[in-house]
């Protein structure tokens, strides 16, 4: 369902207990628009995408993806169709292969198509994992398991990717390809958003850089500007 | 066909699309034949074991009285181990890549629910079943004395409330709410049921057993007790309305519920694997958030010496379940010690729930273990002394409420006067005995030494003398509490209960334990801070 993507976040918050992971984080991404999320650990990154993937429910707050409410029960499933979403750590069925992994979201998804068999050995061969097609999560590294869980989102059709720390693991040439991959996507008018608090791989990738900070969003502007403004040095070397 | 319509419809084709293709690829356990062997061998020993101790626990046969008596209160102790199970995890499960894979799939919630819920209540039904046939054989006469209608709707009964059991569960698990409410009340179903079983001791007891519940209604046809025709109807229709509220509730979940439990489930099984039990009971705590009872302060102690007991009764005030639940099973301990004097089963059952009481109450104790750098930075003493501090308030408390309990049985007149003198004799002792080896246990963080753990992980699984020895590794001090608490209480009781002499059997009592007390002491005397 490839419809119009947009992302609306309205006064998004999470506590956990008493604790306060997320304080009312507004946040919109408009159609090819690239947001980066940066902060230090437990700065609520991954509290934040795991809340507007639905994996969490809010304290306070909405997430719409299209239009579609994320934490309605119905409309959940028109927000899920159109997000793709990429953990720090993706979770992975340790008894099916790489390949598997990829056709099963397609059939989850209901991804269909004589060419996609076509489509997963390209996707495979463009993320270097051709080699491990028929290798179990068993066998693969970290930075290969990511470069999986990468596959199973960008091989279904979104209009909104998010990541978690979607650097983290990678070496510098699979960096590279998350790079292109990623302005790929914009190019074709996906939204992006994605964590990270490795500054200068965000740079010329994110159009806008939002820093959180216990929770709280300290800034939020153009990328370049946010970053050499103050929050680069706050937010230690890149 | 409406836009809503169609979308459910390739929602749930979806569903069923991934299903079949999970199942056709992913590998399925096929056991070699002699696991099957070990397996079969293992679970006839154990099951003619357990078949023994419930012959020997119900006297030989199960009588209508009998089940009359308990029936109710053990239903209700069943059900709510299965709210409470629905608390933390509960009869619908997901694993970390389901929530991952599936529940982030545009595919309806419900429709990934309502296959394993179905499967959840079919196998609620069939253990049921299962149940109510054993009962039947047990029972005097055999099922010949129940006749067939009767049978089958023993059977329909106690299926019915198992079926009730799973969906109420399920209701549990998909609101937060309703877990919520079942932790809180979960001390006021125990009394409950305690009630229910005091009350039994009358014929209109009974009936206000059988009449108060689904618990009372499926025991009716097996008990025959007056009208159980009504109590099957009551307890089917119970049971088919849970079910199809269960059903229509499939959607209600989130995500993230059935993410922590994933999580928590993924722990818990890292934690056996590694035969890290003190790991495993906090991956389960961090399931359930503490209900922390903010704000409550006593005043800080001037003398350096009561550091920890002011540590130990501020935690206490702060999680005022943990009191709860030590409370109960102390009372419970007592009583069970009392009420039958010089039974052996009786007796080790009243050491075990003493040793879960203090374990309760050793919690900060724990703590310290599980982070020792802080603890050692926070408080200059020897690991020795620390555990000796942990150990007093502990023991305080329970010497407390089991003195307490005794006043009280022997008030209800459930116990002989002569029941006092063990508080100001024996009770010290035995409490001791009880909270040093807890404390005892504590100090290795509930983990098996690493070197240990590779000589055990070495041996076949499916060894019984390998299985004994992680026993034997894992709970040697719960066996030490058992022994020497379980023993002071059989010898008590049996003079209690007019075998010997009492004066005898309480020096005999005060040797054991006494004893016990000045060797664990020793053993706590001498230990280190471990370096974890």
């Amino acid at each position: 369902m490839q419809t119009s993507p947009r992302l609306t976040v309205r006064g998004l918050s999470r506590n956990y207990g008493g604790f306060e992971a997320l304080r009312d984080l507004e946040l919109e991404i408009g159609p090819g628009e690239c947001v980066a999320i940066v902060g230090h650990n437990g700065s609520g990154k991954t509290t934040a995408v795991r809340t507007i993937a639905g994996l969490l429910e809010p304290s306070a707050g909405s997430v719409q993806v299209a239009g579609a409410s994320v934490h309605e029960e119905s409309a959940g499933i028109e927000a899920r169709a159109a997000m793709a979403v990429v953990p720090d750590a993706p979770a992975l069925y340790a008894d099916l292969t790489v390949r598997e992994h990829l056709e099963l979201v397609a059939v989850a998804h209901g991804v269909a198509g004589d060419d996609l068999d076509e489509r997963i050995d390209q996707l495979l061969r463009r993320l270097g994992l051709e080699d491990k097609r028929d290798a179990r999560p068993g066998a693969l590294s970290r930075g290969m398991r990511q470069k999986v869980g990468l596959g199973c989102a960008l091989i279904r059709p979104h209009g909104l990717l998010v990541l978690d720390e979607p650097v983290v693991g990678l070496d510098p040439a699979s960096q590279r390809t998350l790079r292109e991959l990623l302005l790929e996507a914009k190019a074709a008018g996906v939204a992006v958003m994605f964590t990270t608090h490795q500054l200068e791989f965000a740079r010329g990738i994110a159009d806008r850089a939002l820093v959180l900070a216990d929770g709280v969003v300290l800034d939020d502007g153009p990328y370049d500007e946010v970053i050499d403004g103050g929050a680069g040095d706050r937010l230690g070397p890149a | 066909m409406s836009a809503g319509v169609r979308a459910d419809a390739d929602s749930r084709e979806r569903a069923r699309a991934a299903r079949d293709f999970l199942r056709a690829r992913r590998t399925r356990f096929r056991p070699t034949a002699y696991q099957v062997y070990a397996t079969v061998l293992v679970g006839a020993i154990a099951g003619a074991l357990a078949a023994n101790a419930v012959s020997d626990a119900i006297g030989g046969t199960l009588t209508t009285h009998k089940l009359l008596v308990f029936g109710p209160a053990m239903l209700i102790l069943v059900l709510l181990a299965a709210l409470r199970f629905g608390t933390w995890q509960g009869p619908v499960g997901f694993s970390t890549p389901d929530v991952s894979f599936l529940l982030t799939a545009p595919i309806a919630i419900a429709a990934l629910v309502r296959p394993k819920l179905d499967h959840g209540l079919w196998i609620g039904a069939a253990i049921g079943a299962a149940l109510a046939g054993l009962a039947i054989l047990l029972m005097a006469g055999g099922a010949g004395s129940l006749g067939l209608v009767r049978a089958l709707a023993a059977v329909a009964g106690v299926t019915a409330f198992a079926v009730l059991a799973v969906a109420a569960s399920w209701l549990v698990e998909s609101s937060r709410r309703a877990s919520g409410l079942v932790r809180r009340a979960s001390p006021a179903v125990l009394v409950a049921g305690a009630a229910l079983l005091a009350l039994s001791a009358a014929p209109l007891g009974r009936s206000i057993g059988v009449w108060s519940g689904p618990w009372g209604w499926a025991v009716a046809p097996l008990a025959g007790a007056p009208g159980w025709p009504a109590a099957l109807a009551l307890i089917l229709v119970a049971a088919a309305a849970a079910t199809l509220l269960a059903r229509r509730r499939a959607g209600a979940a989130g995500a993230e519920a059935f993410l922590v439990r994933a999580e928590t489930r993924a722990g818990l099984t890292a934690s056996a694997f590694s035969l890290d039990y003190r790991g495993a009971a906090l991956t389960y705590r961090s399931a359930l958030p503490a209900r922390v009872a903010r704000g409550l302060r006593i005043p800080r102690p001037r003398q350096p010496e009561r550091a920890v007991l002011w540590r130990d009764a501020l935690a206490l005030l702060r999680e005022p379940a943990r009191l709860g639940w030590a409370t109960l099973l102390g009372a419970a301990a007592t009583a069970e010690a009392l009420t039958h004097p010089g039974r052996p089963v009786p007796a080790a059952i009243a050491a075990l729930l003493l040793y879960g009481a203090a374990s309760l109450l050793c919690e900060p104790l724990r703590i310290d273990v599980d982070a020792p750098d802080k603890s050692a930075l926070l408080l200059s003493w020897s690991f020795a002394r620390v555990l000796a501090a942990h150990c007093l308030l502990p023991g305080l408390v329970l010497f407390g409420l089991t003195a307490t309990t005794i006043v009280a049985v022997v008030a209800a007149g459930a116990a002989g006067a002569g029941a006092l003198v063990v508080i100001p004799t024996v009770l010290a002792p035995i409490v001791g005995a009880v909270v040093l080896c807890v404390a005892l246990a504590a100090r290795r963080g509930g983990r098996v030494d690493e070197n240990v753990t590779v000589q055990l992980l070495s041996l076949d699984a499916t060894n019984p003398l390998g299985v004994a020895l992680v026993v034997l590794w894992l709970v040697p001090w719960l066996l030490a509490a058992v022994a020497i608490a379980g023993g002071a209480l059989l010898v008590l009781g049996h003079a209690a209960a007019g075998h010997g002499s009492v004066i005898l059997a309480g020096v005999v009592a005060l040797g054991i334990t006494g004893g016990a007390c000045a060797v664990l002491a020793g053993i706590a005397r001498a230990s280190k801070r471990p370096d974890r």
